[in-house]
């Protein structure tokens, strides 16, 4: 990552892998899990981000990126003069290009998300884990997750037909 | 999580993983219940679920945990949260259409047991989750669902507004104090009774509700044996109409109810709920004709003057509360067991600790033929009577007390402590099993007890080796009356101011087994001395357990309590068993 202007305070975020990223503080602190370690002065000039390999870490840094408010790589001209909904919708088409990613990472990036607690990613890949099953009929559904059906048949039966109004 | 990894949803910890179903339309919710096991949990804690003859119901008002109420004012948002409630609506009584066609079909029964439990951050938003339209127009989502044929026979009818998120405990669950008047979420819903399938109930559980008055004086409820309420506004004589109403009534439990305003919480009250002002003295009374157990938490009543409750069936009686007197008149006689845990108030004001000893032993009075009492104060010296016409004027006869448990703070340099367990002994004269619970008083309670242990043992370690060297050692001697470099000497423990020559009945005939947990700060501290008080004047001990906070205490003292019970000569000639007495560690 290049360093950028001086003025503002950067922070070294490691992956476990041995990679190093350099984010502004202000990036870094999308994250509530960061933004507690610095404000509690746990932070040295480094964190270790635990659990969370380089490839998932940088497309993270990316989208804190995105949605730091006003300063961030939005570029800095821009908000004061585009009005805020456009701005909204400019993020929304630019999140649905950022979640564009194979079912595997995805599920890194919400466990990703969880611990270092981006609400925003959080939602994001949730709504888009949920919007893809939706149209699904239970089997689909059932392949989808490779979830081991552990009912037995009777049981099922049982389940399907208390729960008619779901399955038609 | 390596890179590349699970592509599996269910690879998610359930946390998670109900973190993302939260985005879940309600019907995908009700399909992926069907999907394995570990799904059905997840669901039945969201959504709309039916198994059998029950029927749960939860409503989520909430998109997520930060969201606040200026949600409901921007359009799109208030557009989606009625859009959800819509959705939840229709699920719902899709539900019940499905249950309702199935029982007609092959005889099925329709739902019997209904949970309809509505959850948000904010107490506002289940308001108008329960109550209004995009337009601000009424509408009663409750009233709509309990109205459902396939609702009409319900037995068991649970009814929750849930001010908390994710089964963290509401505010109320998780407070020390009493209900008080405009509490956070109290009686969120406002529920007419008169709209309940009252006929056919048996078990009736609310919580966050209020205004539960039955609109004609005819509603009744003849099969209702449980009534649960919680965090609810109902004041006593509409609890005393409900309970006319249900003639079986067996089980109450009252949890954070108001019942009364008091003074301080009527003149701070802004709704203008003004009753008349309380006489001093002022009597009044409940009346629960068949319960058997009745459970009083928390709630809020007037603390002067006398609460008396006609309950002739009581077998389990329980009351937590700040000290008032609670009559139960006449005393239950089948009274298997009875709990009184005393509470900080809430707010602070001059309060008479004469009259508040008084209540405390007059409501003792109320219990006197339990066999088994808990009794859970904050200090000792709340309820210890010294004066010896006092004693004979307040302490109650507590013929049948086999089991009784006291825990409560205690000032180590006082004497109240001991006054204290003199009284219980003294009221008790068939007690068989004594259990005493001793915190300092004004120690951090959160603090675990092993706390202090582990801290000496990290801290100086050498001393704590040093201590356990020193314990084998005496283990090992048969006496030693002063230790040279400074060690313990129970020798020199003193015998209790209070308790110093006195003989209970209890002692000499049926106290069987006694425990004991306190903090041993030094030698002579209050514990042990109780430790040589028991194994000296227990006539009949056969089992002391000991938890002085130190793992080893019961070895240290084995000894050392034979040694008072062998210097004990009457016990001597009496019985060769006498220094058979086992010393446990308690457990914890």
């Amino acid at each position: 990552m290049a360093t950028r202007e001086a003025g503002k305070k950067m922070i070294m975020l490691k992956s476990p892998d041995g990679m190093e990223f350099e984010v502004e503080e202000a990036v870094a602190m999308e994250s509530q899990t960061i933004r507690k370690m610095i404000e509690d002065d746990c932070a040295d000039t480094a964190i270790l981000i635990p659990n969370i390999n380089s490839k998932i870490l940088s497309r993270v840094i990316e989208y804190c990126n995105k949605h730091v408010p006003t300063t961030g790589a939005t570029g800095a001209a821009a908000s004061d003069t585009v009005a805020p909904a456009a701005l909204a919708e400019d993020l929304k088409i630019w999140d649905a290009e950022f979640i564009k990613v194979n079912r595997a990472t995805r599920f890194d990036l919400i466990q990703a998300a969880s611990y270092l607690n981006i609400k925003g990613l959080l939602d994001l890949t949730s709504q888009t884990t949920i919007d893809t099953i939706s149209d699904n009929s239970l089997e689909e559904i059932r392949s989808f997750l490779s979830t081991k059906n552990d009912y037995l048949p009777e049981e099922e039966q049982t389940i399907r037909r208390e729960n008619q109004w779901a399955f038609q | 999580m390596a890179a590349g990894g699970n592509d599996r949803l269910s690879g998610l910890s359930d946390d998670l993983l109900r973190r993302v179903l939260r985005f879940l339309p309600v019907r995908e919710g009700a399909l992926t219940s069907a999907l394995s096991r570990r799904w059905r949990p997840l669901w039945l804690s969201c959504g709309v679920w039916r198994s059998g003859s029950t029927l749960n119901l939860v409503g989520r008002a909430y998109e997520d945990e930060d969201d606040n109420l200026h949600a409901l004012y921007s359009d799109e948002a208030c557009r989606r949260f009625y859009a959800r409630r819509d959705a939840f609506v229709s699920a719902a009584h899709e539900a019940l259409d499905a249950a309702y066609k199935a029982a007609d079909a092959d005889g099925e029964s329709p739902i019997r047991a209904l949970t309809i439990c509505v959850e948000a951050n904010e107490a506002r938003k289940i308001h108008n989750f329960l109550h209004r339209d995009e337009d601000y127009k009424h509408h009663d989502v409750l009233a709509g669902l309990l109205s459902h044929p396939a609702a009409r026979g319900v037995e068991e009818l649970r009814i929750a507004a849930v001010d908390s998120v994710d089964g963290k405990p509401m505010s109320f669950e998780s407070s020390k104090y009493e209900a008080f008047a405009n509490i956070h979420g109290l009686g969120i819903y406002p529920l007419g009774l008169g709209s309940l399938p009252s006929e056919t109930l048996r078990v009736l559980e609310l919580t966050n509700c209020s205004s539960l008055k039955p609109p004609a004086a005819r509603t009744s409820f003849p099969r209702l044996t449980s009534l649960r309420l919680r965090h609810c506004n109902v004041p006593l004589n509409e609890l005393q109409r409900i309970i006319d109403a249900a003639p079986l009534l067996a089980f109450i439990h009252l949890e954070a109810i108001l019942l009364e305003l008091d003074e301080e919480a009527r003149s701070n009250n802004t709704e203008g709920i003004s009753p008349p002002p309380p006489g001093k003295g002022e009597l009044r009374s409940l009346s629960f004709p068949a319960a058997t157990a009745l459970m009083l938490d928390k709630c809020s009543l007037k603390e002067e003057g006398t609460m008396e409750i006609y309950a002739p069936m009581l077998r389990h009686f329980r009351y937590q509360g700040v000290v008032r007197h609670i009559s139960l008149k006449p005393p239950p006689p089948q009274l298997a067991r009875a709990e009184l845990t005393l509470l900080e108030h809430g707010y602070t004001r001059h309060r008479d600790p004469h009259a508040a000893r008084r209540s405390f032993w007059e409501t003792v009075q109320g219990l006197s033929h339990a066999k088994e009492m808990k009794l859970r104060v904050r200090h000792l010296e709340e309820i210890g009577v010294t004066n010896e016409t006092r004693k004979a004027k307040l302490l109650p006869e507590l013929r049948s007390l086999e089991h009784l448990e006291l825990v409560g703070g205690y000032t180590p340099t006082g004497k109240t402590a001991a006054v204290v367990i003199a009284n219980l002994l003294r009221c008790s004269p068939s007690l068989r099993d004594l259990q005493i619970k001793l915190s300092t008083a004004h120690e951090d309670k959160n603090k675990s007890i092993y706390y202090g242990f582990d801290f000496l043992k990290r801290k100086y370690p050498s001393q704590f080796e040093e201590s356990v060297r020193r314990s084998k050692r005496r283990r090992s001697q048969s006496m030693v009356a002063v230790d040279e470099d400074g060690g313990v000497n129970y020798d020199g423990v003193s015998d209790l101011p209070g308790l110093r020559g006195r003989s209970f009945e209890c002692l000499r005939r049926s106290l069987k087994r006694v425990g004991l947990q306190f903090q041993r700060e030094k030698t002579n501290c209050f514990g042990v001395r109780l430790i040589k008080f028991f194994a000296e004047n227990a006539k009949v001990l056969e089992t002391m357990c000991v938890d002085a906070g130190n793992e080893r205490i019961h070895e240290h003292m084995n000894h050392k309590i034979e040694k008072w019970i062998a210097s004990s000569s009457e016990r001597r000639k009496n019985s060769k068993d006498a220094t058979r007495i086992q010393v446990l560690p308690l457990a914890r």
